[in-house]
């Protein structure tokens, strides 16, 4: 079964012979890889190329975790809405990072005197190796996973290079 | 001093460097499949410097930038492998904050802003949205709603990709290329696989010619493009047969098509396009797409236009003849690079990848 209406189409690519017009004309690959019309591949990476950043966002080889979390794995994100304010959903035994400016910017998590993080059931941040437990807010047991957490970008910090990146880029920067 | 960024078998470049030359508009062109060997990297706070060869330059040095077609940076010698890589990424992040100082109005154009403006089916809402003709357009995967499109245009209707047309293959495999297509009767009987992908259809336009127009800041080129297929019609992808029997004829545009492609452009923030109208059997214009990094220079080639000499007086007017201090004449990052004199006092921080 073909995987796309369009591929009854397709016929032999015939290379034409490299003349100035012919190479410098819309008329299809002349060596694999160039192709005419199109945006070019780009040195600049995520910034220029949107199908590299849907690659990314799909988590093929080619992924590169967010820049300012090393190491997350995209695969573990539910998928999010490119909204003013993001909402997160967390699954599973997911947990929020622990960031403080970003946690502070949620303002929506609980937090109880006395109660240490990394409590029993509560995970830190499993994704941004370096982060310790000792950077985390008090806060209640239990009352993060699962729960809904909504909570605005702030300025200069960098969402994830994936759902959260593409919502990024219609997020206006708050503070 | 005009900075070039593409690769080194871009004959596009090499048509426009010629012209350049002929101008006397000095330029730097860097490329990128190529430029590692001679290249150094440097920042202190605030100022990035980037030398070639003997030259440094900074940011502001370059007045203008022609953003053509790089390629994946490539280390000289070094093979395939995840370290590679990881060391190209580096370069890449490297260079792109050397670039990323350069404003943004000195691009020509910032591919940040080309990125934006390559989705064809924003283009079209764009396009209808500034009064442009646009031809009836669906995108589906349901079978019965292409159905009831093909039945209400008379079973005149095309299929076109929406990202590009080729098909290509690891190694040596042959790769293929999906065209502009009429939909067939039977095809519209049997797809069962349009569920499994959207596809964009059209009603066909009657076409009389094909209109290829570039836009280069205010100058605007119209070329129209006429070949037949062997029904006699205008032929349904002017591309076909690599158009070597298209003829080529440069044309006025209506006042008013012009300023919707001005206003197209310059909505986009691109400097320069290439956008593709036909003149239906009514003489009326009709959109198809726009693009952002389109080819140009084989029309000029053919003696049908003057394109490079826009792009030659763009670069002029953005004061692209400023040499950086000890430069004497271009360079190109993609050889040596050893014709011009260093004046700097402030050498490389970084040293070159090893």
């Amino acid at each position: 079964v073909r995987k796309s209406f369009l591929l009854r189409f397709q016929e032999a690519q015939v290379v034409p012979e490299r003349t100035d017009e012919s190479a410098n004309a819309p008329t299809g690959t002349r060596v694999k890889g160039e192709q005419p019309d199109r945006v070019a591949y780009s040195a600049y990476d995520a910034m220029t190329n949107p199908r590299r950043d849907m690659e990314t966002a799909t988590g093929v080889p080619s992924e590169r975790p967010d820049r300012s979390a090393a190491g997350e794995a995209c695969a573990t994100l539910p998928a999010r809405a490119a909204t003013d304010t993001l909402t997160v959903t967390y699954v599973g035994d997911e947990a929020p990072r622990n960031d403080d400016l970003r946690r502070e910017a949620a303002g929506v998590l609980p937090a109880a005197a006395g109660t240490k993080t990394a409590v029993e059931g509560e995970q830190p941040d499993r994704n941004a190796p370096g982060e310790s437990c000792a950077t985390l807010p008090e806060r209640t047991a239990g009352e993060v996973a699962d729960s809904t957490l909504t909570y605005t970008f702030v300025s200069a910090e960098q969402p994830r290079k994936d759902e959260r990146r593409r919502a990024a880029l219609v997020l206006p920067a708050c503070s | 001093m005009l900075l070039i960024i593409t690769n080194s078998t871009d004959t596009t470049a090499d048509h426009l460097a010629a012209a350049l030359g002929r101008a006397v508009v000095p330029f730097v062109r860097f490329d990128t499949d190529r430029c590692l060997g001679g290249l150094r990297l440097g920042y202190r706070t605030a100022a990035p410097r980037l030398r070639l060869g003997d030259v440094e330059y900074a940011p502001g040095d370059f007045t203008a930038v022609w953003y053509r077609r790089p390629e994946r940076l490539r280390l000289p010698g070094a093979t395939a492998g995840p370290e590679t890589e990881f060391t190209l990424d580096e370069w890449s992040a490297g260079l792109e904050g050397f670039f990323a100082h350069i404003p943004v109005e000195r691009w020509m154009n910032h591919p940040a802003r080309e990125a934006v403006a390559s989705h064809k089916l924003h283009q079209l809402t764009r396009a209808a949205e500034l009064g442009f003709a646009v031809p009836d357009t669906l995108v589906t995967q349901e079978p019965a709603e292409l159905r009831e499109f093909f039945a209400r245009h008379g079973g005149r209707v095309i299929a076109k990709p929406m990202a590009n047309g080729h098909v290509e293959r690891k190694g040596d495999g042959p790769d293929t290329i999906i065209f502009t297509n009429r939909v067939r009767a039977e095809d519209v009987g049997d797809c069962a696989e349009l569920a499994g992908c959207p596809t964009l259809f059209q009603a066909e336009v009657s076409k009389r010619s094909d209109v290829r127009i570039t836009v280069v800041d205010d100058d605007v080129h119209a070329v129209e493009l006429r070949a037949s297929d062997a029904d006699g019609r205008q032929r349904c992808d002017i591309r076909r047969n690599h158009m070597d029997d298209v003829e080529h004829t440069l044309v006025t545009l209506p006042a008013a098509v012009r300023e919707r492609v001005l206003a197209l452009t310059r909505g986009y923030g691109l400097r320069y396009s290439a956008v593709d109208m036909a003149v239906d059997d009514r003489g009326e214009w009709v959109f198809f797409e726009i693009n952002p990094n389109g080819q140009w220079a084989w029309m000029d080639l053919r003696g049908a236009s003057g394109i490079a000499s826009s792009f030659v007086a763009a670069f002029g007017r953005a004061g692209a003849g400023a040499l950086p201090p000890g430069s004497e004449k271009p360079v190109c990052a993609s050889e040596s690079a050893t014709s011009s004199k260093s004046t700097s006092s402030t050498p490389s921080t970084t040293p070159a990848p090893g």
